[in-house]
């Protein structure tokens, strides 16, 4: 995936480019995370989660990744549900959803080869689960989503999977991507825009795009205030002119009062 | 004004979580205000001290020595298990009683709790489940006695649940209300994000406004089909007394104050939190940093003048409701009123009295000489009828012939015979224009000699009736 052919410090430096790229990845994937957070509302699992999820999709294929965290997420969450009437201690309720989503994915990869050999078709030639490393990476995550799923809700905790899931391929695109590898190892030091970007993040008080959505209702009776009050102002200042005007005929005028109602 | 920079106005009016996060909880909140608010017990130690009501504190469980030795025989049937340093109400239950039959307690939803379960839940919040994720401290188990709602907020809310009222503060001004109703969907908890409904409060009158739950707005109790507008909350200026005396006591720059009110003790503070959630603003319709512009100069005397800006500023929607849906201006028992004479442009302002049991307006003779009848009086001077008539009847038969001299009077357009106690008088009446509250109406009054009255001029129901409508409740504003 990686392009190799290239003349660059990595080289020269004897520093391979595989890890240039992965050590890019850690703080792009980070910057979009809180990116993602800060200015369009995305509610992802800490930037721990995406992290690692976006390497192990690097390692192991998109398809791959994404089929084994979703596993691992859907049983970590009923198995809570499981769980929920029986008391226990929390570590103990977490070693528990540990032992069966172990299970479970072997299993899983029991079940796969038990295909492959019934029907002929070599599902290993598309899907490949042989970096049993990067799995139990992923597996790792269950303690994370663990204590979303407690604090949050199912309801929420489904959501931010999904948009997890999104960052972590955002950034599994950017980082395969020949055009983003090569500009990062020619020019590491782009890297170093990321303080900037990172330094205007870090004070921005403006509205999320997620709030601009769930606060419409009052952004518009706010700008209808707004136009209200505009108007109010307009209006006395003419009352004003209006006013000084016939005060000013009845000065001029010869005794008898000649104004009218003022309205 | 173009759109895009009206836009960007009303979003700077309207509070994000970013900037709550970044601006409100940390710079507004500094020393341990924030501190006590986060943590129930230290609230509840501060408030006691200060004598403010809060609902009676049953229990306390600080460590899992104390969970064994405690019995949950030993207390009240009806209660609330809490952890001292819960997030958003997530980790309450409520216990409203327990069966003769196994002695089982039950939950809000019917659902039968053991002692054991008890214990394991609050063996779970000892092992901080509920609290901060950063939660340094073990977390305290409070059990606290179960309020008994008022009736009349009974009425409108899910039988079973407790709703209460959300004031955020920013100092010790109250900035914005709202009444949180538990329903079905929420299992008995107000919390909005738990499915709960928000009302916003009209801060003036403590008067329901819109209604919205999950973000959005609706009319009626999903539950209980009642109409959540237009209802006012008992003991209102009570609520807003004890939630500025609450945030004076612990400190907190800008917050929010939960109160519930009990059928007899009345109202209880029942937490105060330093990061409110933001859907208050989609009740009320309004952003929070607008009205925090608004207020953010001020220093209030006291207390007494921190509710008095939050009542006369965040006040007046429920009028300006009524204003559109029936086109009248709601005014006080007693207001200011700006007089015009039909041929003077000068302007009188005058403490007025809303009279509904007079049908004619009356001003008083000084007031009519500075709006220009001065020759009009002298006129009526002239006819002789300028006095007290111990007979009724006499007066109407004078008043009757000297119609035929005044008709053709310029200024004068009739003359009334008015009764008052055992005396009856001829008074001229004359045209005048009246404002009040920004509403201007022609008017006849008559003109009476009223320099011993506290009012120089009444308001009756004759000019009243397709304009105003009373409102005893509404004070006059001294800046208007």
């Amino acid at each position: 995936m990686i392009a190799e052919n290239l003349t660059t410090i990595s080289t020269v430096m004897d520093i391979p480019v595989y890890a240039m790229v992965l050590l890019a990845l850690v703080p792009t994937i980070a910057t979009v995370v809180s990116f993602g957070r800060h200015v369009f509302g995305f509610n992802s699992f800490n930037i721990y989660v995406p992290i690692v999820t976006a390497l192990v999709f690097l390692q192991i294929g998109l398809l791959e990744g994404l089929i084994i965290s979703t596993l691992i997420f859907l049983i970590t969450i009923y198995t809570r549900k499981l769980l929920i009437n029986y008391r226990m201690h929390y570590y103990v309720r977490i070693s528990f959803i540990y032992t069966i989503v172990c299970f479970a994915i072997f299993g899983f990869l029991v079940l796969l080869s038990l295909i492959s050999a019934k029907t002929g078709i070599h599902l290993d030639k598309y899907l490949n689960f042989q970096p049993i490393f990067q799995i139990i990476l992923l597996v790792t995550l269950v303690e994370e989503y663990f204590s979303t799923v407690v604090k949050e809700g199912e309801n929420k905790v489904f959501v931010m999977f999904l948009e997890t899931l999104a960052i972590s391929v955002i950034g599994f695109v950017l980082i395969s991507s020949t055009f983003f590898v090569k500009i990062i190892v020619n020019n590491i030091w782009i890297l170093l825009l990321l303080f900037p970007l990172n330094i205007i993040l870090a004070r921005y008080e403006g509205l999320r795009f997620s709030e601009l959505v769930r606060f419409k209702s009052v952004l518009f009776s706010e700008m209808r205030r707004i136009e209200e009050n505009e108007d109010e102002k307009d209006k006395k200042k003419k009352k004003k002119n209006k006013n000084k005007k016939i005060v000013d005929s009845k000065t001029n005028s010869s005794g008898v009062s000649t104004g009218k109602f003022i309205w | 004004m173009n759109k895009l920079s009206l836009f960007l106005k009303a979003s700077s009016n309207v509070l994000g979580v970013n900037e709550r996060n970044l601006s409100f909880t940390k710079k507004y909140n500094v020393g341990k205000g924030r501190a006590v608010a986060d943590d129930k017990y230290k609230t509840h130690n501060v408030l006691t001290k200060a004598g403010i009501p809060e609902p009676e504190l049953l229990k306390v469980i600080k460590n899992e020595k104390d969970l064994e030795k405690f019995s949950f025989d030993s207390i009240p049937k009806s209660f609330v298990v809490k952890p001292a340093m819960g997030l958003g109400g997530s980790g309450n239950l409520l216990i409203f009683s327990k069966s003769k039959k196994n002695g089982h307690w039950i939950g809000v939803n019917g659902k039968k709790y053991t002692e054991n379960d008890l214990k394991a839940y609050c063996l779970a919040i000892l092992n901080n489940a509920f609290s901060l994720k950063f939660a340094k401290k073990q977390d305290i188990v409070l059990i606290q006695e179960r309020i008994h709602i008022k009736k009349d907020l009974k009425r409108i809310s899910y039988s079973k649940g407790l709703p209460d009222i959300r004031i955020v503060m920013y100092k010790t001004i109250p900035l914005m209300a709202m009444l949180r109703l538990p329903t079905k969907g929420s299992r008995g908890k107000a919390n909005l994000h738990l499915g709960g409904i928000g009302v916003g409060i009209d801060l003036a009158t403590g008067i329901t406004t819109t209604a919205v739950t999950y973000d959005d707005v609706i009319e009626r109790h999903p539950d209980t089909g009642m109409l959540l507008s237009g209802f006012s909350i008992p003991n209102w200026k009570e609520v807003l007394k004890i939630a500025i005396k609450a945030v004076d006591v612990v400190g907190l720059g800008f917050g929010a104050v939960d109160i519930v009110i009990d059928e007899n003790r009345g109202p209880l503070i029942l937490e105060l939190n330093s990061r409110p959630g933001l859907s208050i603003q989609i009740a009320n319709q309004e952003g929070i940093n607008g009205r925090i512009k608004r207020v953010k100069g001020l220093k209030p005397k006291s207390l007494t003048h921190a509710r008095k800006i939050g009542m006369n500023l965040f006040g007046g929607e429920v009028e300006d409701t009524i204003t559109d849906v029936t086109g009248m201006q709601v005014v006080g028992f007693i207001a200011f009123a700006n007089f015009y004479g039909r041929y003077d442009a000068t302007v009188r302002k005058v403490k007025v009295k809303n009279d509904t049991g007079a049908l004619y307006t009356s001003i008083d003779r000084d007031l009519a000489k500075d709006l220009g009848y001065e020759k009009a009086l002298k006129d009526f001077d002239d006819l002789g009828l300028n006095r007290h008539f111990n007979d009724r009847k006499e007066a109407v038969a004078l008043k009757h012939e000297a119609s035929k001299f005044i008709r053709s009077h310029p200024e004068i357009v009739g003359l009334s015979a008015t009764k008052s106690g055992n005396i009856t008088s001829i008074r001229p009446k004359v045209v005048i224009g009246i404002e009040m509250e920004g509403k201007k109406v022609e008017a006849i009054a008559n003109i009476a000699d009223r320099s011993n009255m506290v009012y120089k001029a009444i308001i009756g129901r004759r000019d009243m009736r397709r304009s105003f409508l009373v409102d005893p409740n509404k004070l006059f504003s001294r800046y208007m």
